[in-house]
């Protein structure tokens, strides 16, 4: 894991989700809950505002960073300002920046309940990364590590075996491990995964005080030119402060590695939760069609609920995040919440109805 | 004449007097412009700004506030609406405005200065709003005046009874004994005022509650009718909005296929999301937000059985407006239209498990089902608007000659 950096930098492309009630959401004919043109319009400004200045700030201080990055945020700043692209590319190229694939919509949660929409949209990520900047991802961003996370679909399409993980705390952690040591059944090994498959594997997990999240750490935020500079402050501290005082732990025995058999929404307050719940009962009932019957309407629907799945979207559930100061879309978490159950909801029928 | 807040049925009890040939003068505290042409009653507005002086009594009042809260704060019952930035309903809503008490006593010398230039024969009030006008009348006039109560304070404040509320309900209970004469909308509501007011049942009117309302068959055929459960009215502890998730909850985990849909907002929605959530109903109870007219009556069309859980329902028009849109209703033993659908499944506001049987048992026998929304039918049929106003009229005209003899 020699091109691992020690801070790492998460950059997606937000949508901005049609805030409709229930009923009108019912009455429309179409399954696109994302405002295609607004979040257009936004992106550009985000780009200009606060991702190039990043990534400007990178280059002049030589700051080096694993950059977790969707296919989406690629492909539509190829096309919106390709500018970025090439300083990406030159930062890439001269091993600044290592470059970790997240899920092409920033849906990464779906490797929680879905493993293979999330890989699949892993992979497109990577291929479009690879179109578009010319080179190989190094790495796939996971939200969570636990037994039963399918990385042999990761590893086996596009031989990438290295995974970085966000989690709480200040410490980085580091360890390799075989697939099939990762694997436990009741606690106790099991050797269902395919021999054939069964490879090692590097786990990287970056503490919260070096994960960069742009869009959180800006969303809605009303003086986003303050919080770029604070951000590039905060960036260079913790960049410098790792290489001089670095706090790596090095697993070096699997028995050492304490993971959950299962996923764990623990960590997401109520609301969070629900969504993620509803995420995952209509990505079963809508890939349940696509998988076995698939058609331009499936995968048209399969993209559009891709896109829902934005880790993005729970910010907006968290009250604190409503305390007058930021500028955000809906009016209260209760409102995007709604927002989002009803979507699901619509997608539900659409699919329904095709049937 | 009316006054307070109650501006649907005020217009639907005038309506039908003038209907039956009566002369009737409408004054309100306040009219907002663009309703100004709508609204066939007397602006009191202009006369308010003259009376409302911080220090305003009433002789023989005590209602010495003249803010609920500090001047300058607002009232503690506001929340955010949702989707308030695509409907011209206010971002955040107050039950009264904290300058209520002001309000009500200029509105009282207003009224009084309305009543001396005119020659009217009763004076009726609608809530307690309307008691400093009844004092300050009753201070310096003979003129009857008769109390028509849609809610009480302790209706709209089941299970939270303080601050303001506590100031309201007292006012109730000492100046509504006093009036010439009491409408209630329903037998509960009676009940209610009997117990918490003390008003002697023979004191009390009941006119039963109705409205105009013409339903549509069409439906939204996305919701898919069959197994779907409505909940209309404000999220607020009178209308039993909690009762009603823990009754879905119960519901759920016999048949998952029923979805429970909650139309309307209120200072219990934040609350009534997250108990969704924590218990994990995010699959099968979905929110409207408000609706405007049009999508009720859709809604109407579009569900299997309504429901009314409220701890303190004095009337509950909507459960009119659902049989009449072919909804079969089940509701609490205290929820006052009751009174004229009596063949209404009833259960405990508080008693979760029957109301869970009713639910299931109806939307699994559609031939029950057919049969209550018939028996409601047929019972709503009888219930004539005309006749209540012919009975209110009734009412006064003995109340008017009760004082004449007195006198």
């Amino acid at each position: 894991m020699n091109n691992v950096k020690n801070i790492s930098l998460y950059f997606s492309k937000l949508d901005h989700y049609k805030i409709e009630p229930l009923l009108d959401i019912l009455n429309k004919p179409d399954s696109n809950f994302v405002d295609i043109e607004l979040s257009k319009k936004i992106f550009k400004q985000d780009l200009e505002e606060k991702f190039e200045p990043i990534i400007d700030f990178l280059i002049q201080q030589k700051v080096e960073a694993n950059l977790i990055i969707t296919g989406n945020f690629v492909q539509s700043a190829s096309e919106i300002r390709p500018s970025i692209i090439k300083k990406i590319k030159k930062l890439a190229d001269s091993k600044q920046i290592t470059i970790v694939a997240n899920a092409f919509y920033g849906n990464a949660v779906t490797s929680l309940y879905n493993s293979a929409w999330w890989s699949a949209t892993v992979i497109n990520s990577i291929k479009t990364i690879q179109y578009h900047l010319g080179l190989d991802a190094e790495m796939v961003f996971i939200p969570q590590l636990f037994r039963e996370l399918e990385l042999e679909r990761i590893t086996e399409a596009t031989k990438i075996t290295s995974f970085l993980c966000r989690q709480k705390g200040d410490r980085q952690i580091e360890f390799s491990l075989k697939l099939s040591e990762l694997r436990r059944f009741e606690g106790k090994k099991t050797s269902w995964i395919n021999s054939n498959l069964d490879q090692e594997c590097n786990f990287y997990f970056e503490p919260d005080n070096q994960f960069f999240d742009i869009n959180k750490l800006s969303l809605g935020k009303k003086s986003l030119d303050l919080i770029i500079k604070s951000l590039n402050m905060k960036l260079g501290l913790a960049s410098t402060a790792a290489i001089l005082k670095p706090k790596i732990t090095r697993l070096n025995s699997s028995n050492k590695v304490r993971l959950n058999d299962s996923y764990s929404l623990a960590l997401f307050p109520p609301m969070a939760r629900a969504i993620i719940r509803l995420w995952a009962y209509g990505s079963t009932v809508i890939l349940s069609e696509h998988s076995q019957n698939p058609s331009p309407f499936s995968q048209e629907l399969f993209y559009n609920f891709a896109a829902l799945q934005n880790d993005d979207f729970l910010f907006y559930l968290k009250p604190e995040n409503y305390s007058g100061k930021e500028k955000i879309n809906f009016t209260s978490p209760y409102e995007a919440f709604v927002n989002m159950q009803s979507a699901v909801k619509k997608s539900e029928i659409i699919l329904r109805h095709k049937i | 004449m009316f006054a307070g807040g109650l501006g649907f049925l005020a217009q639907h009890v005038v309506t039908e007097l003038e209907n039956q040939g009566h002369t009737i003068t409408v004054a309100c505290p306040h009219i907002p412009a663009e309703l100004k042409t709508e609204v066939k009653a007397i602006d009191l507005g202009p006369k308010l700004k003259k009376y409302a002086v911080e220090g305003l009594t009433i002789k023989n009042l005590d209602f010495k506030l003249d803010y609920f809260r500090a001047k300058g704060t607002s009232q503690h019952k506001t929340w955010p609406n949702l989707f308030s930035n695509l409907h011209e309903k206010k971002k955040k809503v107050n039950l009264y405005p904290n300058s209520t008490p002001i309000i009500t006593k200029a509105f009282a010398l207003a009224v009084e200065e309305l009543v001396n230039k005119n020659n009217f024969d009763i004076v009726v009030g609608m809530d307690w709003e309307t008691i400093p006008s009844f004092v300050q009348l009753r201070n310096n006039s003979k003129i009857p005046f008769v109390f028509y109560i849609n809610a009480t304070e302790f209706d709209r404040n089941i299970g939270k009874f303080g601050g303001s509320a506590r100031i309201i309900a007292n006012m109730e209970r000492d100046y509504y004994l006093k009036a010439d004469g009491i409408i209630s909308i329903s037998e509960i509501s009676k009940k209610m005022l009997n117990k918490f007011c003390n008003i002697p049942n023979s004191k009390i009117k009941v006119i039963y509650d109705d409205l105009d309302f013409t339903p549509i068959h069409l439906d939204i055929p996305d919701l898919e009718k069959g197994k779907n459960v409505l909940f209309i009215g404000r999220m607020e502890n009178q209308k039993g909005i909690s009762f009603l998730l823990e009754t879905a909850s119960k519901v759920i985990q016999v048949d998952p296929q029923v979805k429970f849909i909650i139309a309307g907002d209120g200072a219990k929605m934040s609350s009534t999301i997250l108990a969704v959530a924590e218990k994990e109903l995010e699959k099968n109870i979905l929110f409207t937000g408000w609706l405007g007219s049009e999508d009720k009556k859709r809604l109407y069309a579009s569900c299997d059985l309504f429901v009314m859980p409220s701890p303190s329902e004095p009337f509950g028009l909507t459960a009119l407006e659902a049989i009449r849109s072919k909804l079969p209703v089940i509701a609490s033993n205290t929820s006052g239209f009751v009174g004229i659908i009596p063949s209404t499944p009833t259960f405990d506001y508080y008693d979760t498990q029957a109301f869970t049987q009713q639910i299931l048992f109806y939307l699994g026998n559609k031939a029950a089902k057919e049969e209550l929304l018939m028996k409601q039918e047929d019972e709503l049929s009888k219930h004539s608007w005309a006749d209540q106003i012919r009975n209110l009229t009734n009412y006064l005209v003995q109340i008017i000659e009760e004082k004449n003899q007195k006198d």
